[in-house]
């Protein structure tokens, strides 16, 4: 096996990233811009939108990632709650924001179980249910969206955590199951899973496509009022639109350093004296129905506005109270199979494509950084900037880098910029995994009179495959998420699954919507399930193989 | 700059005018068969608003039959407003982009031609290029000018638009309201059951200066550019808003975001009401089983605000010889007739009926025909674009933050 140099991976990924935000300070520093920006109606509120539901919705996600895996720990059901966090998600985010206004709006499905007959409504009442003004809808839509990736962060770092010891200690010393938990492991949880935490909580505050369906609309969050700057047909809106992505940026930033500041100076303080204060009164039973409720109920309300976006998308005329369309048509679907095809194409494509250049680029890099802890952990620190930093703040720059290149509009483009947002994952998922593996095989391979390229393929290959295959369904689901990567580079030209949901969530087509919604769903899933079955059908040849 | 710009127009405009026919007389039908032997090949990117499966329909039938029928690629660029690729546009200029523009043909009109006018970014003139261009309804204000900007050869009419309220004649079975008085008193009347796309959506302003039309005291004023007496000519229309806010759909505290979004919310019963530009609208949302059959159609009776939309080509377009190709296909009566029946679109033509065949003629009528289509009244012109930006932003500063 040829290992690639790091500074692969870096010009790859990195360069773009850096080139970007140059690009945007570049443009955003300017002082009319600012002062326009800060002369914007509704700036503060729609900040106080923006900060409060990205850390309210992080804070209600944490929680109750952390009650379902620890239920599903003394409950042994960990497959399961990793089987039931699937659908959701593989589900990108602008899919399950139209599941969720179709479930909760007022003439959505709740609504209309419930009436006439228990509400006594004729009409669809005059209730902000979804589009509120405090953004709780919005609230609700993220953590529906980030409870299952939490949960699979936590769910990974549980198999690096002795919990079942730390579990039997904390007994033996009196404590009831959830002290123990929550005093023993869940802190040690946590510490891995802080990045992913800053990555949930900067999308919250960041994101546009959950906002665009779910959001308040007056003044929206301040990320679609940038959004919608950048698009407008103005000029000088334009630097605004720089400007508003520098502040972005700050703002997100600060609610970072805060959270972290908050939770170094006053959470871990007091999570300290509680843990060594030898209080043992505390009675969470972790395997009460209480405690089980909140993740199936989170996850159950994913899996619902999954279903209402598949009935939505073949109801004709549908008045309300009726439960049910009044007719049932696959026109829509018949419709949109032709028009659907381009967008259906471009996404696998790409999302192949990206998954594909990902594992192997992370593989050759991986490969060579095996016994490199500290290397490793710069590579990491770097891949992950996409992540953590707010997108608008290095796309805008970055489509004017492409412009210069030409690559705008290009799918060379567009696929480029997915590699931002895919690489990371993938390396998360196999860096460590390689690191892991017992340096013996591959001597005792070598020494056999093996080469390189044979120990690897035949000895490192096959252990590492569960990996590469989780790896290669998270990379296929992330790039099939992607919209303001997509809309940027691909300056509309390139069309996928998830930018024709948007369009049309945003001109309120809710049936084509909710088609291309279920699409969005569909495929991730079909690639996810090919996996499992790869998995399943490699490893039962294979029993007694370490995975 | 704009002001400069603004002084410096009638000049400008005489000038272009001149221009346009000098040019038009040089390559004009004589020279089609070279176009259409350019435009073989080649593919043109049709950026459009793409918010309707409809529309999308008909131009997907579009892009079959140039293929078919000249060999032209025409690939539909789905935007959710134009002035995305406007953008674009702009940033094209600044990175110095002459040729080989992302945009080969645009669906505009309004403020967007202004800008893109203004700053010299569209391509031609070509209009009068198109052997159909004579067909055009040259009687027709509203293709000679856009929003008071004279088109000067640089846009193509494609489709007629007219301010239309859609309503739930189940819900309104007495006469509906036909001015503005009368509808502030439905609205008082029926809390929560009427609301309008948030502006800037397109109609969400086309609603406010539908409004002021009728409400300003000078009608005339609106005609030229803003100045320093916009808060005095706007007032009867902010009066009107504040009164009627409180007893919207929401109370007035969120709109929808779009007329499609509007009409999502009066098929569910949301709402009783639906603007749009198009008269045919609900008749085509009718047969695709979007609305139910008891939605109406109406004017206000002191006229409706009238305008055409238009296909322009960018300066940088590397396929306007395809662009141009295609645009004479929208405007042939083949394609204007299947863009004005609602069973596929419903979007009135921009042709001068008197100038087509018998045959020709016959295919037309069938919005006008449908129950659901308001009777006709007469069109109230549009208003300078500098009123567009300026209603945008007072309504913003008004009510975009509670």
């Amino acid at each position: 096996m040829k290992t690639a140099p790091p500074g692969a991976l870096l010009l790859v990924a990195v360069v773009p990233v850096m080139a970007g935000l140059i690009a945007t300070l570049a443009e955003g520093l300017s002082l009319p811009a600012w002062r326009e920006l800060l002369s914007e109606p509704g700036l503060v509120q729609a900040l106080l939108v923006s900060v409060s539901s990205g850390v309210v919705s992080t804070l209600v996600a944490l929680a109750v990632a952390h009650l379902a895996v620890a239920t599903a720990f003394v409950r042994h059901r960990q497959a399961t709650l990793r089987l039931a966090a699937l659908p959701t998600l593989a589900t990108p985010h602008v899919a399950v924001a139209i599941g969720l206004v179709l479930l909760l709006a007022p003439s959505g499905l709740v609504m209309r179980a419930l009436s006439p007959w228990a509400t006594g409504f004729e009409q669809p009442p005059d209730w902000a249910t979804v589009q509120d003004p405090f953004g709780l809808a919005l609230i609700v839509g993220l953590v529906v969206k980030e409870v299952p990736f939490l949960i699979l962060v936590l769910l990974g770092t549980l198999a690096q955590v002795p919990a079942e010891r730390l579990m039997t200690q904390g007994r033996v010393l009196g404590y009831g199951g959830g002290k123990a938990w929550f005093v023993a492991v869940a802190p040690l949880l946590q510490r891995q899973a802080r990045l992913a935490t800053v990555t949930v909580l900067v999308f919250g505050i960041t994101n546009v496509e959950m906002a665009l369906a779910l959001g308040p609309t007056r003044p929206s969050t301040f990320s679609l009022l940038v959004w919608s700057w950048f698009t407008d047909a103005d000029l000088a809106t334009r630097s605004k639109a720089y400007a508003g992505a520098l502040l972005l940026l700050l703002v997100t930033a600060g609610v970072v350093a805060a959270t972290a500041a908050a939770s170094r100076y006053l959470l871990a303080p007091g999570w300290q004296a509680w843990a060594s204060s030898g209080d043992r009164a505390l009675s969470l039973r972790l395997n009460g129905r209480a405690m089980q409720l909140w993740g199936r109920a989170v996850l159950g309300l994913g899996a619902v506005a999954l279903i209402a976006l598949l009935v939505r998308s073949v109801g004709g005329t549908w008045r309300f109270p009726a439960v049910w369309p009044a007719q049932l048509s696959l026109s829509a679907w018949i419709q949109s199979v032709e028009d659907m095809q381009p967008a259906v194409t471009a996404s696998v494509t790409l999302g192949l494509a990206a998954t594909v250049i990902a594992l192997a680029l992370v593989l050759a890099v991986a490969e060579g950084l095996h016994d490199k802890p500290v290397a490793r952990g710069r590579v990491a620190a770097l891949l992950l900037v996409p992540l953590v930093l707010p997108q608008m703040a290095f796309l805008f720059g970055l489509q004017t880098v492409l412009l210069r290149l030409e690559l705008d509009g290009s799918w060379s483009g567009v696929l480029w910029s997915h590699l931002l947002f895919v690489l990371p994952y993938a390396w998360i998922v196999l860096a460590e995994a390689r690191a892991q593996l017992a340096p013996g095989y591959r001597i005792v391979a070598r020494t056999l009179g093996a080469g390189p390229f044979t120990t690897w393929s035949r000895i490192l290959l096959p252990q590492l495959l569960r990996s590469i295959l989780v790896a290669a369904g998270l990379c296929f689901a992330v790039s099939m998420a992607l919209y303001l990567p997509t809309q940027f580079a691909g300056g509309g030209r390139i069309v996928t699954v998830t930018t024709e949901a948007a369009v049309a969530m945003s001109s309120g087509d809710l049936r084509s919507a909710a088609s291309y919604g279920v699409m969005q769903a569909l495929l991730p899933l079909a690639l996810f399930a090919v996996t499992a079955w790869v998995s399943r059908s490699v490893f039962t040849r294979r029993r007694g193989m370490p995975a | 700059m704009r002001i400069l710009l603004r002084h410096l127009r009638p000049a400008a405009l005489l000038a272009l005018a001149a221009f346009s026919q000098g040019i038009g007389a040089a390559q004009g039908p004589a020279n089609w068969a070279e176009v259409e032997k350019a435009a073989r090949g080649q593919t043109v990117y049709f950026n459009a608003w793409a918010g309707d499966a409809t529309i999308n329909q008909y131009i997907a039938w579009a892009s079959d039959e140039v293929q078919r029928r000249h060999g032209v690629k025409l690939v539909l660029v789905k935007v959710s407003d134009i002035a995305e690729a406007v953008a674009r546009l702009q940033a094209e200029k600044a990175a110095g982009r002459a040729t080989g523009g992302s945009v080969d043909l645009m669906w505009i009109n309004g403020e967007n031609f202004a800008s893109l006018k203004a700053a010299g970014l569209l391509y031609g003139p070509w209009v009068a290029t198109l052997p159909n261009a004579r067909l055009l309804d040259a009687t027709d204000p509203t293709q000679a000018t856009d929003f008071t900007v004279p088109t000067a050869g640089l846009e193509m009419p494609w489709g007629g638009a007219r301010f239309t309220f859609f309503y739930e004649s189940a819900a309104i079975p007495s006469t509906p309201p036909r001015t503005p008085a009368d509808l502030l008193a439905w609205i008082r009347a029926h809390p929560g059951r009427f609301t309008y796309p948030r502006p800037p959506d397109f109609i969400g302003t086309s609603f406010l200066k539908q409004l002021l039309l009728l409400l300003a005291a000078d009608q005339g004023r609106l005609q030229r550019p803003v100045s320093t007496d916009f808060d005095v000519v706007t007032q009867p229309l902010w009066t009107w808003l504040d009164a009627a806010h409180p007893h919207l759909w929401r109370s007035g505290r969120a709109f929808p975001r779009s007329s499609p979004e509007q009409r999502r919310l009066l098929g569910d019963g949301e709402v009783d009401w639906l603007l749009s530009f198009n008269p045919f609208e609900a008749a085509r949302a009718i047969r695709a089983r979007e609305l139910s059959a008891s939605i109406k159609g109406l004017h206000f009776s002191q006229g409706a605000l009238g305008n055409s939309h238009f296909l322009a080509i960018p300066f940088n377009s590397s396929a306007s010889a395809g662009a141009r190709v295609v645009a004479n296909f929208l405007l042939s009566p083949e394609a204007q007739a299947r863009k004005a029946d609602p069973a596929h679109w419903g979007d009135p033509t921009v042709l001068s009926l008197a100038s087509l065949g018998a045959a020709d003629r016959a295919r037309f009528g069938r919005g006008e025909q449908d129950s659901a289509a308001p009777a006709p009244v007469r069109l109230l012109p549009e208003s300078h674009p500098s009123w567009t930006t300026a209603l945008e932003r007072a309504w913003s500063l008004r009510y975009g933050a509670q």
